[in-house]
């Protein structure tokens, strides 16, 4: 998947616009910084590029295969339902059968070190473990577009350290992925950056 | 997604406590057991009141007609839908006086054999004699098959002079209905010759058999005359239409309350789990998968809550008898019914209403 913003500027009624003026290519393979003040507009950002929103100015467009996933902020999860049963459901959801879906979740959460707690609740989750899942899950929808929102912004030094290398090895993935943040370790390991103060209105 | 893994997933939630199926079990139980109960309470009720009205002869109907009934005419009415038995009286031309207590003279009627038929608990040796009331059989300590002997030597049968037998013995409560009966002794005939009274059982009441009760009546020398007909049981009022007052019921309404509550918990428990619903259409599950998953789990928990109902469901049935009882047991039933299906359908709609663009606004809504 490509993804051009095209002179995106976008606000709410009757308020100041919170960015303009961005044009930008997104392309597959690179991880992209969305780094901004709190309120410069990173997750109205992301829900553009999402395409739950319309910008009121300029254009998104997308070419490609691929679906578009959201990694939020806060780990949301099934409280009850395992880890496995979570990075599963994009998978079984996509038509595989139990036993597949069952074996490529399993080398899914080997890859995000969740391995030994496939058979754990997620309410038995830690924050940057928690965390971690729901970034599995996201690439287990195969996405062309992973959309993370200050995926540490909860978490301890260490969990986040856990997550941002987690992040920094999605840049091999094909996917295009954008990360929302202001931390400046998850900012580094970013292989491009949108910096949305440098698209504030004037 | 395969249709098997949209019922694994469902039974994955139920499983592991997801779908808080005994939490929403209770709710909805509780509801579908208090609309059944009191949809059982007023149905018995109208029941009781209709066996009652039977019971205390309420039903039973009294063509009078001084020497103008034709015994044939009126046992005939038996062969009416709806006329559980008929029968004819008229005084016999003597009382029986007895010899234990000779100041209290017993009433004789003569009636045609059908009229035993409208008394209760009704006991014959099957011979010839005297049918007595169990309060003249009591206070007199006759028993089926006694003889009688009365103080002048006649025992009240045409032919059988000074004595006769305790052919039968009935019930002939003091519950309202009209007096004449308590002290009193029949005595079975087929005579063709006229009488005076008509007795018809009409169960359930049908203002039209009551018109044709009248055919009964042989018009005579006093062709004017027009029969008097009067409930043996005046005291509890005029025949209610129990079929009306079932349909007429106020908790009729209970399978539809049912439902809509059963409506609200369900959508309330979509409404619940939308962030998961959204997330789970984010992870591309199919909205029809999720909707008919989300419908069946609900149909678990509301079938577990429709279980609560059962035992309420048979007591009632078991209370109305067996020939009310399967029409309370169905139309009970209906609650728990109403109950399952329109949870199940607002379950499936509201699932499918969870938007997957609206999962931003869940997430910073939860």
């Amino acid at each position: 998947m490509r993804v051009r913003l095209n002179q995106v500027g976008h606000g709410f009624p009757s308020r100041p616009l919170l960015f303009d003026q961005i044009t930008r290519d997104l392309e597959p393979g690179r991880v992209y910084a969305l780094a901004g003040p709190s309120g410069s507009g990173k997750s109205t950002l992301l829900s553009l590029l999402a395409g739950w929103a319309k910008p009121v100015r300029g254009s998104i467009t997308r070419r490609g295969q691929g679906t578009t996933q959201w990694v939020f902020q806060n780990p949301h999860g099934v409280a009850r339902r395992t880890v496995l049963d979570h990075v599963t459901t994009p998978l079984v959801a996509a038509g595989l059968n139990r036993a597949a879906a069952d074996a490529a979740g399993g080398e899914l959460l080997a890859q995000f070190g969740l391995a030994d707690l496939a058979d754990q609740p997620f309410k038995s989750l830690s924050g940057g473990e928690a965390q971690r899942l729901m970034l599995a899950r996201g690439m287990a929808a195969a996405p062309g577009l992973m959309l993370v929102d200050e995926p540490t912004a909860q978490l301890d030094r260490q969990s986040a350290r856990a997550v941002t290398a987690t992040l920094a090895a999605l840049s091999g993935s094909g996917a295009i992925v954008v990360i929302a943040s202001h931390d400046p370790e998850t900012l580094a390991a970013c292989t491009d950056r949108i910096d949305l103060a440098e698209h504030a209105p004037c | 997604m395969l249709t098997r893994e949209v019922f694994r997933e469902a039974g994955r939630n139920l499983a592991s406590g997801t779908s808080r199926m005994l939490v929403l079990a209770l709710v909805a139980g509780s509801v579908m057991a208090g609309l059944t109960a009191a949809d059982g309470v007023g149905m018995v009720r109208i029941i009781q009141a209709d066996r009652d009205f039977r019971l205390r002869a309420a039903t039973t109907w009294i063509v009078k007609a001084q020497g103008q009934v034709d015994p044939a005419a009126c046992e005939a009415l038996r062969r009416l839908a709806g006329v559980p038995a008929a029968g004819a009286r008229r005084p016999a031309s003597q009382g029986l006086t007895v010899a234990q207590l000779p100041q209290n003279p017993i009433t004789v009627y003569q009636v045609t054999p059908g009229f035993l038929a409208l008394l209760p608990d009704l006991a014959r040796t099957g011979g010839a004699g005297l049918v007595v009331s169990d309060q003249v059989a009591g206070a007199l300590g006759w028993r089926l098959g006694d003889r009688i002997a009365s103080a002048d030597g006649q025992a009240g049968l045409a032919g059988q002079a000074g004595h006769a037998e305790v052919a039968g013995t009935y019930a002939y409560p003091d519950d309202g209905r009209a007096p004449g009966l308590g002290w009193a002794a029949l005595e079975p005939v087929n005579a063709r010759t006229a009488f005076d009274e008509c007795w018809v059982d009409i169960a359930p009441d049908s203002p039209a058999v009551r018109a044709l009760a009248s055919t009964a009546i042989r018009l005579g020398q006093d062709q004017a005359a027009s029969p008097e007909i009067s409930q043996l049981n005046s005291t509890l009022g005029p025949p209610a239409d129990q079929a009306k007052a079932f349909h007429a019921r106020p908790t009729l309404s209970a399978p539809w309350l049912g439902a809509a509550t059963a409506a609200v918990i369900a959508a309330t428990a979509a409404w619940a789990r939308r962030l998961e619903l959204a997330a789970a259409r984010h992870a591309r599950v199919p909205r029809l998968a999720s909707m008919i998953q989300f419908a069946l789990e609900a149909g678990a928990w509301l079938a577990l809550a429709g279980l609560a109902c059962l035992p309420i469901v048979a007591h009632y049935a078991v209370e109305a008898g067996p020939g009310d009882g399967p029409a309370v047991a169905w139309a009970l039933a209906r609650v728990p019914l109403a109950v399952l299906a329109a949870g199940v359908l607002v379950a499936f709609l509201v699932a499918g209403l969870i938007r997957e663009k609206r999962l931003f606004a869940y997430f910073k809504a939860r």
